[in-house]
């Protein structure tokens, strides 16, 4: 078994040995553009999970991509040749907004749908950005504005089950380019097959697409701008390739869920969805990849509402896995089932964060927004809400590993620091900077903390937490802490009129994060809420760096962007840290991740779907009773 | 009593108004709504108040509130209350599905309470101030203090420990369809509510014993020389059974919808649970017909209880 005691402390996957393969990558090779190649003899790559729970299965699988069935790296600990079989009992989350995956806001939708669809590439590892071949089986990017995928021959839509006998399917039919250029170009369009609008999640990423050239069996896509990043937006758990006619025939009806309405080429056939009670899949026959998936079928129940009835549901083995919000609940239950059962920690992709917002007074005012970013104990947030699981992140955070900045660098780093004379010149700098913007004189100043962050048990302290942080910073009694809901938090956020909060933000879309550092920072981008305007220290750069095909240039670049946001209080957008949640699986449940005990930090819904598998050999398998799925 | 009974009726169908209104209205006063709430988990990047706007028109609440007033009451009129803006189920078909679980958990938990409250309440005011008094009503406190989620969870701890039975939370029996399975899954929170709830009915009952014991009435019946079994059963416990029947009646249309905590905790989706969930949530069909539901079930319970009253007592049916 893994030792998560020191998951955390782990070094990390070197940047040489990341941006090794993103320069093959870009040098054209196809099927080798890798941007973050996981090395061999480099175990250390850092983990973490599904973006807040898009993934009942949780942490999730390395493999060699899912071409080798003889290469599992398995949490259970050891190199085991897996076994084919079995099935996994999972729990789902219970809103699912869509069918289809282009319309969908939420991830748990598109985590039921990941197992049905393909994508045009995947994360072979999530953690730096490695891709494999998923729909397409080579591509290259011949410059920063090309990208060719060459399609994978024989694939074939689903040809049994709920969505084949759907009157609008055509089951059983080969994919062809066809297929690829529809599911984009009705996303670019922004409209249903009628003409009527709609609104397609990642929309704006497909219009980065001037124009796409379709020959035999291959799309040549020419990009508005150059942008390497664009390829691995291939592999985004939204843009899953559906079957265009029934696509066309419940695109209007997407909300109403029902297994009926998918049709894939992906691992699982989904044979039953009914939310809040049950969504079952059974393996696809005619898989292009034949030895995956190595399990029969999957059941996913309801969701549990209390952390007893999932223990019991865990310890009489009537689901495999189990995690709650508060590890300390996790820790405890494996420690009393220590032989029989193993943690696998992944680093959760929620980034956690405090926000102000620069366009109200006062926090229009840089030196109270430098002030709060030196003022926040990110450290002490770690230890007194997550048990010490977790690591301090900055303007890229640490899961997006090959971009952020070296962990050894913000141990001396103000607002950072680890040592206490360290901490105690941040706050004295804090307190000036405070007193200078007129703090004192500012009245109550209200802290929202997320209703669903405070609501959990462990955490319903923060509220205190982070007002009687400011509060000792700066000596004062201003600070309020008090509860809001993401529902009032979200489209104040949206329309810039926002109070201070504190929230957990899936704020990652990629591993590589330059489009991530676009989206937030850059002056002209629609999410750059804080009104950041910096075009020679912001701008110039990250479309510098979003052209360059040289990854140690383009990480330089990045690396110079997030200094200076640094030392400008970050703007507002105080990030603070990602934490690291265990999951406790029994031992004859084999997850995967990066290095046994460890799980993905994001986007690995199509690994565990692929690479996941149940030993029935093993001793903690008796008395095991393995769910039965809804047949085809 | 025809009359009585029309009555309240007509009242009756007042307070379902009222409540629906009070419904209509609470829910919409929290903050955000349920297309919001889908937004929590995402990548606030790709968050646009056009997203936020589609969302909403798609459940119809880009309406303004008094057109969505108009539409809920006309539809709760005509009986349809509208689809879960989760499951897009009718909440008809969302409520019979939750339904039979809480009355199961219902029955179990009511009849566990009063098999024990019944005896334990006349035992306790028989011996009045005797030590078996003393013990019941020690326990009857302790049972009143213990919250159920304290005794669940004991129990739970010592059932996993011991691996004494199979707790079926994954795939939520019914009696009906694997009896053993369910019993064993609704055991714990049958006897922590049951145990919860017979505290204060042993209470009442031991309460209303003793004052009737004392009346004349029953002072003539044992003079009669009627054994004191008889005197207790048939004469007394008729009289002294009158409250607590309004509060038994009562206490089973409550626990329908009350019972978020143990349906929680054993993975039960019943309609407590539901109602939780629904408001978290925020969706606003499910709670309010939820909640229109409930009110109709507890008033018209109270008529029943009241009609009853007559039926087992000749003064309030002449009066």
């Amino acid at each position: 078994m893994a030792d998560g005691r020191n998951y955390w402390q782990r070094r990390r996957l070197s940047r040489r040995s990341m941006l090794r393969g993103a320069a093959v990558g870009s040098a054209g090779v196809a099927g080798a553009v890798l941007i973050g190649c996981g090395d061999d003899d480099d175990p250390t790559a850092t983990p973490t999970n599904g973006n807040g729970g898009d993934d009942p299965t949780a942490t999730a699988t390395a493999g060699n991509g899912g071409t080798d069935p003889t290469a599992t790296p398995d949490g259970g600990g050891g190199d085991m040749m897996a076994v084919a079989g079995g099935v996994r009992s999972a729990i789902s989350a219970n809103v699912y907004d869509s069918v289809d995956a282009h319309q969908s806001v939420a991830s748990p939708s598109v985590g039921v749908l990941s197992r049905a669809q393909s994508k045009i590439l995947r994360f072979a590892n999530p953690n730096t950005g490695e891709l494999v071949g998923d729909l397409a089986e080579t591509w290259e990017v011949p410059s920063a504005s090309e990208v060719v995928l060459n399609l994978r021959p024989g694939v074939k839509w689903h040809d049994v089950g709920p969505g084949a006998e759907n009157p609008a399917a055509s089951p059983g039919r080969d994919l062809t380019v066809e297929d690829i250029v529809y599911n984009i170009e009705r996303q670019q369009s922004g409209t249903y097959a009628d003409g009527t609008e709609t609104s397609f999640g990642r929309s704006s990423y497909w219009q980065k697409i001037a124009n796409m050239e379709v020959s035999d069996n291959a799309i040549r896509m020419e990009l508005t701008a150059p942008d390497v990043t664009f390829v691995q937006g291939l592999a985004n758990e939204f843009n899953q390739i559906a079957q265009p006619e029934l696509l066309e025939a419940v695109e209007s009806t997407f909300s109403e869920i029902s297994a009926d309405k998918v049709l894939g080429t992906g691992p699982y056939i989904i044979t039953e969805w009914i939310p809040g009670e049950r969504i079952s899949g059974v393996r696809n026959p005619a898989y292009y990849d034949s030895a995956r998936p190595y399990l029969d079928a999957f059941v996913w129940g309801q969701a549990f509402e209390d952390p007893t009835a999932y223990r019991i549901g865990w310890e009489q083995k009537q689901v495999d896995t189990f995690t709650d919000p508060d590890p300390t609940t996790t820790q405890s239950i494996q420690a009393a089932n220590a032989d029989e059962s193993y943690l696998s920690f992944s680093g959760v992709a929620n980034t956690v964060a405090a926000y102000t917002n620069p366009n109200v007074e006062p926090w229009n005012d840089p030196r109270l927004v430098k002030a709060i970013d030196l003022s926040i104990n990110r450290r002490q947030l770690i230890q007194q809400l997550h048990n010490g699981l977790g690591k301090v992140s900055g303007p890229v955070t640490w899961l997006q590993e090959a971009w952020a900045l070296p962990e050894e660098s913000f141990e001396n780093r103000p607002g950072y620091r680890t040592d206490g004379a360290g901490r105690e010149d941040d706050i004295a700098e804090a307190n000036k900077l405070w007193q200078a913007a007129g703090g004192p004189d500012l009245g109550t100043i209200d802290w929202v903390v997320a209703e669903t962050w405070a609501s959990r048990s462990s955490w319903t302290i923060t509220p205190e937490l982070i007002a009687g942080g400011f509060n000792d910073a700066f000596q004062t009694d201003q600070f309020r802490g008090k509860t809001g809901p993401y529902g009032e938090i979200i489209p104040s956020w949206s329309a810039g009129n926002f109070e201070p909060f504190f929230a957990w933000i899936p704020n990652i879309e990629i591993p590589d994060a330059r489009a991530d550092m676009i989206t937030y920072y850059k002056s002209d981008s629609p999410s750059n809420i804080w009104g950041i305007n910096e075009p020679d220290r912001i701008d110039a750069p990250l479309t510098a760096a979003l052209a360059e095909l040289d990854d140690e240039a383009a990480f330089e670049l990045v690396a110079g962007v997030q200094e200076f946001i640094l030392e400008n209080g970050q703007f507002g957008r105080h990030i603070a840290y990602n934490y690291i949640a265990p999951t406790l699986a029994w031992n004859y449940l084999h997850l995967t991740g990066p290095a046994p005990g460890e799980g993905w930090n994001f986007l690995s819904g199509s690994l565990g779907a692929l690479d996941e598998w149940i030993d029935p050999n093993d001793p903690s398998f008796d008395g095991r009773e393995s769910p039965t799925p809804t047949p085809v | 009593m025809a009359q009585y009974a029309i009555r309240r009726v007509v009242l009756n169908f007042f307070v379902l108004w009222l409540v629906a209104t009070l419904v209509f209205l609470a829910i919409r006063v929290l903050p955000g709504n349920y297309a919001t709430q889908q937004f929590a988990g995402l990548n606030l990047g790709g968050v646009t108040p056009e997203a936020i706007a589609q969302a909403e028109r798609t459940l119809g609440l880009d309406k303004s509130i008094p057109e969505q007033y108009v539409e809920f009451m006309t539809d709760t009129i005509t009986l349809d209350l509208g689809e879960s803006f989760r499951t897009k189920q009718s909440v008809w078909s969302e409520l019979g599905d939750a339904l039979p679980y809480s009355l199961e958990l219902g029955m179990l938990v009511v009849l566990v309470g009063f098999s024990v409250a019944i005896p334990v309440g006349v035992i306790s005011a028989v011996k009045q101030d005797r030590l078996p008094d003393y013990a019941l009503r020690g326990l009857a406190i302790t049972a009143l203090a213990a919250p159920v989620f304290w005794t669940a969870s004991i129990a739970v701890i010592f059932v996993l420990k011991w691996d004494l039975f199979k707790i079926d939370v994954a795939n939520q029996p019914h009696l009906w369809e694997d009896p053993k399975g369910a019993i064993q899954w609704y055991l714990i929170p049958m006897f922590a509510g049951g145990f919860a709830s017979t505290a204060s009915t042993m209470r009442l009952l031991r309460s209303e014993l003793l004052e009737v014991l004392r009346q004349d009435y029953v002072r003539t019946a044992r003079a009669k020389g009627l054994a004191e079994r008889t005197v207790i059963i048939r004469h007394a416990m008729r009289n002294a059974f009158l409250p607590v029947l309004t509060v038994m009646g009562l206490t089973f249309a409550t626990l329908i919808s009350s019972q978020i905590v143990l349906e929680s905790m054993f993975n039960i989706p019943g309609v407590g649970r539901m109602l939780f969930q629904s408001i978290f949530i925020r969706d606003y069909p499910l709670f309010q017909g939820l909640v229109i539901i409930t009110t109709f079930v507890i008033v018209f319970t109270n008529l029943a209880v009241d009609l009853l009253y007559g039926f087992m007592d000749p003064r309030v049916r002449l009066s």
